[in-house]
């Protein structure tokens, strides 16, 4: 069978001419259709986000000088830490839970790199540091979510005259509903991707652990879920800025 | 060592049909070949068609009889029709699942979902598609998400019924209109399948075209079918998730008592929480961003598929073939900024409104490109007048007319008297109902000897095409004459208004031409599935067209080739080209003495 | 003499007040007529089926206390179980009855006393044409037609196949083409093509009469407007006739012929160029002229000498507020609407005390007038296709729009030859079950006219005058919560 090219040596390294790189036959981005798969994906997921942090920003603009419902400030709202209760820490959680989240990052370049060697001990470990990283970003995600449905001891005076703590779907003490809103949201959507990450990760590293990758000669599928990985990275970055920062 | 494994090893290391054991249902119901599955989209696109038009003649009996009962509609509908008199809000729950139905499961995954996996791998000379569990997982999703709107219709409140634009605050409160209720809880649902089916497939074609074309199928030879199912493809990649972002606000709003998309919203009507804050502008902006790329997801493998079916019936190339691509492409990246003409007269700041304006009216540009490309591939032409030719040239005629009424609606200051009136409904259903529809018969007709190995009977494909392509004019074209009128859209009614009196016998004429219309399409539906098994078995080339999928074999194996795959040597217009032996070289034959497929061939021979 | 005279002003004061009590029974029927069409036309009428259900005799089906409590708040009454209203709103398809929490009780006795009369009314042969009640036809039957249709349709699909059989059978016999179905679908396309065009000239200058632009636009901007519709309308004209035209005749013209070759012609890029050019320099006149005329019809600076009306839109009516002499509408609050009054306008505030809530829109011929828009529930739109304005009315989000009116009712009624003409302003977005019927009347008149009109219709809070005292602070107004 002559057709195509059966790879020997790796074709990122041979210099191709461009007519022959788009010529069929072969993939232009010399990439395997999973992993590009995964790219499309991916770019289908940011628009998704950005969606939802365009709402976000739409409606944070409709509140921009409403004195009688101000858009709260983040860092009088987040301002807690676990363990140093009443000390007023502005964004110091979230600073340590998105260093956990890029630490995992980190980590999950390490497991691809160390799958290019073909090193299973190295990949399976790389790999189990980022699951754990993404675990505890979500016990940190779920430790915020807690103390902002809980709420202050301050609370809000409310119409009638009682006081009401901590948030819910239509009702904050902090702002206007739209606030609550869209952190549950948009922190719950991201959420949901860290926590699939989590459960993705997991299989594939059962898989390493199982020799998967070794029988089947590259560690592809690592590259793949460490793709998506770095995104939900990335969008936890944009979602922290716009959310915690602006 | 080979850490990058590309799909041609995977796929292409083994012959064509070798066949694993097939059992009925891994063939035919849990199919992963891409031909089952077209046919699937296929089938399943067209019993949702024929819902969508039965709703459509319904209402379309309502609107021209208004106080007549009609004792047939109460056997079907219950006491949505007690007494024969059909219930005004009942109607607008099938103002709103017909165009659903229309828009989405027919012109989306009926044309694109249809076509996509029929041809792609066809015509790009690949085995199959990239990722064949993908594909199939899309089209069950697509199955399920119909399955979903289907019973929709049988709920206590109806379906949803605040039109298939579903703006909010209708559709997000349960007492606004009784298809807010549970209806339109499970059309959101349907919609969220419906776009994880989208993204499914739109990921696997992207990835098919860019990855697996055979050596020698550049980007440049590429038949313009693969060219506008890519870009579809991208275009749906990029729109749907932000739909799928906006559905999932309007089900927080509706079930979690969130405000995004409503301000000032008492608690009495809300379901006890008051509501503040948010904006029904936002559902319109987050809507429409994917609601325009939308229509051109309809329209562009139509228009694909028209380049196709007019070049190889007019035994010529397509006229332009590079500027084809290069307005294909014009119109993909300007849909993205035109949202906006939706949204006119919704109190924007005029200066954005000015933004749209432009935008819209440049669109225009590529899309006359094309036109003036359609006329000059048909002159000094040969034509073969086929079923899928003629469709293809009423697509033409419909892309025009339609088109044009584009232009007052896209110019802001004409909106503000035609939005929301009949005039657009006019301008959408010769667009999109006509042209686009249109478009999939042609392609119906065109490759159905490869779907199913047979030829459909051309006889009924003239008769079918004639009846509908009349029946369509009739039915539209006097509809922009109300809209002029100022008789808006989505009316019940129009007998409440004096002034409205002189449409009521145009009513009728619309009603009798759109029954008629509808009624021929019988003659298609019986057409199809009876030439299933007893239409004129079909040879491997009927039309002598230059494609690559004409070169795989009539009963259709799995890995589409036996033995190897096709090299392509040239472009996929060469018809009637002076010095060649037959008025059509396919791609893959060579020239003389061309042994490199990434060759150029010869320049034509002129006498 | 003094008896003389004091019996004179005893009959006087009499007769006047008997005639004042005849007067008051027909105000209150009149007053009983405006509060049914205003607030219950868009989705009753008396004798049949509408939205809601039809209301003769509705008085005695229910008593009065009952009718009280359900037209003011049906929604509150089914939940709390009243076995009467759950059975009205599972019979009407569970269709949601908008609540009427602004009506006083003496505004729904009016409204039951008007049904009583009209429900004690000979059955009407004629149709009123006031109500916006429909055409009642009890004429079957189209449903044979249908019928018909279908079973024509499917013989002409036996009678086909049958031919097609014979035919084919007889062809074969012979072997030859019984039909030249390229010559006779190429005839068609040319028929198709002059019978088409010839039908969409006929239906441009016959219905095209039928259209609002064949008469002149009854605003300034109007005017505008409608040259910018005709100079787009020439442009595509010209462009579809063409077009059309080439299209349908090279299929003809260049129909199969066995003996002919096409021609291998892939491109020409002069040609091309040349209708890239073309379009987009007709697209920048279009353009050019499109955003003239919307900015002129869009300019913000109209609105600050124009006179503020709102036109406040909810399931399924238009109420309209004036502001009066000083042009400032009163504040509103969302939250009091339907509690202190329809549009839960505040009636202590200074601004709001010369307002004046009606349900027709009246327009000063030649007076700018800016419209401004709010909703109370959902998305609907204010569509007054003759002064060439649409404007979305958002719950939340207030919009506006300011225009001139030039043509009065009566000038425009000359126009149409019509006397029964009103403009109206029709709702445009689907907003529920009675979007069709959500409507108003819109009447422009002299100044004279107007101020006379708008003289007679009560104050929000009206001045105090010695027949009815009102205390500082009480409102009696139109539309008041008891």
């Amino acid at each position: 069978m002559s057709d195509t090219t059966s790879i020997t040596s790796d074709p990122a390294k041979e210099p191709v001419e461009q007519k022959a790189l788009w010529g069929g036959g072969r993939s232009p981005f010399t990439i395997s259709y999973g992993k590009f798969m995964m790219w499309i994906f991916l770019l289908s997921d940011t628009f998704t986000f950005s969606a939802l942090l365009i709402g976000y920003g739409f409606t944070r603009h409709s509140f921009e000088g409403n004195t009688v419902t101000p858009w709260p400030t983040p860092d009088q709202v987040f301002n807690h830490f676990p363990f140093l209760h009443g000390m007023h820490l502005p964004l110091i959680f979230v600073s340590v839970m998105t260093f956990i989240l890029m630490f995992s990052s980190v980590t999950m370049g390490f497991a691809v790199e160390a799958g290019h060697r073909m090193a299973k001990k190295e990949v399976s470990f790389y790999m189990l540091l980022t699951i754990l990283g993404g675990i505890g970003f979500l016990g940190c995600m779920a430790w915020e979510w807690a103390q902002f449905i809980n709420g202050t001891e301050a609370g809000k005076m409310l119409a009638d005259g009682s006081v009401f703590h901590g948030a819910n779907l239509h009702l904050n003490e902090y702002g206007p509903t739209a606030f609550a809103d869209l952190f549950f949201i948009v922190t719950g959507f991201h959420g949901v991707h860290v926590l699939s990450g989590i459960i993705i990760n997991s299989t594939i590293y059962i898989n390493v652990l199982k020799g998967t990758y070794e029988k089947r000669g590259h560690y592809e599928m690592v590259e793949k879920v460490g793709l998506y990985w770095h995104f939900v990275d990335l969008v936890w970055v944009f979602v922290f800025t716009f959310f915690y920062l602006i | 060592m080979s850490n990058q494994h590309l799909n041609n090893e995977d796929h292409n290391n083994h012959e064509g049909n070798d066949q694993h054991k097939q059992t009925f249902i891994s063939k035919y119901v849990f199919s992963m070949d891409h031909k089952m599955i077209a046919k699937q989209f296929l089938i399943t696109g067209i019993i949702m068609g024929c819902l969508g038009v039965l709703m459509s003649m319904v209402f379309r009996l309502q609107l021209a009889f208004p106080d007549t009962p009609f004792p047939f509609m109460e056997n079907f509908m219950g006491h949505w029709a007690k007494d024969g008199r059909l219930d005004p809000s009942f109607y607008l729950a099938l103002i709103t699942i017909h165009g659903t139905i229309m828009v989405f499961y027919v012109l989306t995954a009926g044309l694109s979902g249809t076509f996509s996996n029929l041809l792609i791998p066809l015509q790009i000379g690949a085995r199959d598609m990239a990722s064949p569990l993908f594909n199939m997982l899309s089209y069950w999703f697509f199955l399920l998400s119909s399955l979903v709107l289907v019973s929709s219709l049988f709920v206590d409140g109806g379906p949803a019924s605040s039109g298939w634009t579903i703006y909010p605050p209708l559709s997000a409160l349960p007492t606004a209109i009784s298809g807010s209720g549970m209806g339109m809880t499970l059309w959101l649902i349907a919609i969220i399948l419906f776009v994880v089916s989208s993204l499914l497939g739109g990921v696997n074609y992207i990835a098919t075209v860019i990855n697996m074309r055979t050596l020698g199928m550049k980007m440049t030879r590429l038949p313009l079918t693969v060219w506008s199912f890519l870009l579809t493809a991208i275009l749906g990649l990029l729109s749907f998730p932000v739909l799928l972002g906006a559905g999932l606000l309007l089900i927080f709003d509706r079930s979690f008592g969130t405000s995004f998309y409503l301000s000032d919203i008492p608690a009495d009507l809300a379901g006890g929480i008051e509501r503040v804050g948010g904006s029904p502008i936002l559902f319109q902006h987050l809507f429409w961003f994917l609601g325009h790329p939308e229509v051109y997801i309809i329209i562009l493998p139509a228009l694909g598929i028209t380049s196709e079916v007019l070049a190889t019936n007019a035994r010529k190339p397509i006229f332009g073939y590079r500027a084809m691509i290069g307005s294909m492409i014009a119109i993909a990246v300007l849909s993205f900024v035109v949202w906006g003409h939706h949204m006119f007269v919704t109190g924007m700041n005029p200066f954005l409104g000015s933004v749209f304006v432009l935008g819209t009216l440049i669109i225009a540009v590529p899309s006359a490109v094309k036109t003036f490309n359609y006329l000059a591939t048909l002159w000094k032409g040969n034509l073969r007048l086929t079923p899928a030719m003629l469709f293809a040239i009423g697509l033409v005629s419909f892309f025009i007319s339609g088109g044009l009424t584009g232009l007052f609606l896209g110019n802001a200051a004409l909106d503000i008297n035609l939005h929301d009136t009949y005039f657009v409904v006019a301008h959408f259903h010769i667009v999109m109902g006509s042209a686009a529809i249109f478009g999939m018969m042609s392609g119906i007709y065109h490759w159905y000897p490869k779907m199913f190995g047979r030829m459909m009977n051309s006889t009924l494909g003239y008769l079918h095409f004639w009846i509908t392509f009349i029946a369509a004019y009739c039915v539209f074209f006097p509809m922009h004459f109300m809209g002029l009128a100022g008789v808006p859209r989505r009316y019940y009614a129009i007998t409440a208004y004096d002034q409205f009196d002189v449409f009521v016998n145009m009513n009728v004429f619309i009603t009798i031409a759109a029954l008629i219309g509808g009624a021929a399409q019988l003659i298609f539906l019986f057409n199809f599935f009876y030439s299933i098994r007893k239409g004129k078995k079909a040879e491997q080339n009927p039309w002598e067209s230059n494609t690559l999928e004409w070169t795989t074999p009539v009963e259709r194996i799995h890995g589409n080739w036996p033995g190897e795959i096709p090299h392509v040597y040239r472009w996929p217009y060469d018809y009637s080209k002076p010095g060649a032996l037959t008025d059509f070289i396919p791609q893959n034959i060579p020239d003389e003495g061309q042994t490199d497929p990434l060759e150029e061939t010869k320049p034509p021979v002129h006498a | 003499m003094k008896i003389l005279i004091q019996l004179r002003q005893s009959i006087f004061l009499f007769s006047a007040l008997f005639l004042l009590s005849f007067n008051i029974q027909s105000q209150s029927a009149d007053e009983g007529a405006k509060l049914f069409k205003a607030n219950c036309g868009s989705c009753h009428a008396i004798d049949q089926k509408v939205v809601g259900p039809a209301l003769k005799g509705v008085h005695n089906k229910y008593d009065e206390a009952w009718l009280l409590k359900w037209i003011k708040n049906s929604q509150e009454l089914i939940k709390s179980g009243d076995s009467k209203a759950i059975k009205a709103f599972e019979e009407n398809n569970k269709i949601v009855m908008t609540s009427f929490t602004n009506l006083t009780d003496e505004q729904v006795k009016l409204i039951i006393a008007f049904v009583k009369s009209e429900s004690e009314k000979a059955p009407v042969a004629e149709v009123a044409a006031s109500a916006n009640v429909e055409n009642v036809e009890t004429e079957p039957l189209p449903s044979i037609i249908i019928w018909l249709l279908v079973i024509v349709s499917i013989l002409l699909i036996a009678v086909i196949i049958t031919m097609k059989k014979v035919m084919s059978i007889i062809g074969s016999a012979e072997d030859l083409a019984i039909f030249n179905w390229n010559e006779i679908n190429a005839t068609l396309l040319i028929i198709f093509l002059v019978v088409g065009l010839g039908a969409s000239f006929w239906e441009f200058f016959v219905h095209g009469a039928f259209t609002v632009l064949a008469t002149p636009a009854a605003s300034e901007h109007g005017t505008i407007y409608d040259s910018m519709f005709s100079i787009t309308l020439a442009l595509t004209g010209i462009v579809f006739v063409i077009t059309q035209i080439l299209l349908f005749w090279y299929s003809y013209r260049y129909k199969h012929d066995p003996k002919r070759k096409a021609l291998y012609y892939p491109d020409n890029h002069k040609l091309e160029l040349i209708w890239t050019v073309i379009p987009a320099l007709v697209l920048t006149v279009l353009v050019v002229r499109g955003l003239q005329t919307w900015s002129s019809i869009t300019d913000r600076k109209q609105a600050e000498s124009a006179q503020v009306i709102e036109v406040f839109g909810q399931q399924f009516s238009w109420i309209v507020r004036y502001a009066g002499a000083d042009n400032k509408l009163g504040p509103h609050d969302f939250r009091q609407i339907g509690v202190v009054n329809t549009v839960g306008v505040d009636p202590k505030s200074q601004t709001s005390k010369d307002d004046i809530i009606t349900s027709e829109l009246h327009l000063k011929l030649g007076q700018p007038v800016v419209l401004k828009f709010r909703s109370r529930d959902v998305i609907h739109s204010a569509y007054l296709p003759h002064f060439r304005v649409q404007m979305n009315v958002v719950p939340g989000l207030p919009t506006q729009f300011t225009f001139t009116p030039t043509v009065t009712t009566a000038s425009m009624r000359k126009t149409l030859n019509d006397p029964k003409f009103d403009y109206v302003i029709l709702c445009n977005k689907i907003c529920g079950a009675a979007h069709y019927r959500m409507t108003t009347t819109v009447i422009v008149e002299s100044p004279e006219e107007y101020n006379k009109w708008l003289g007679e219709q009560p104050k929000l809070v009206p001045a105090a005058t010695t027949s009815e005292k009102v205390q500082p602070g009480e409102t009696k107004l139109l539309t008041q919560k008891n």
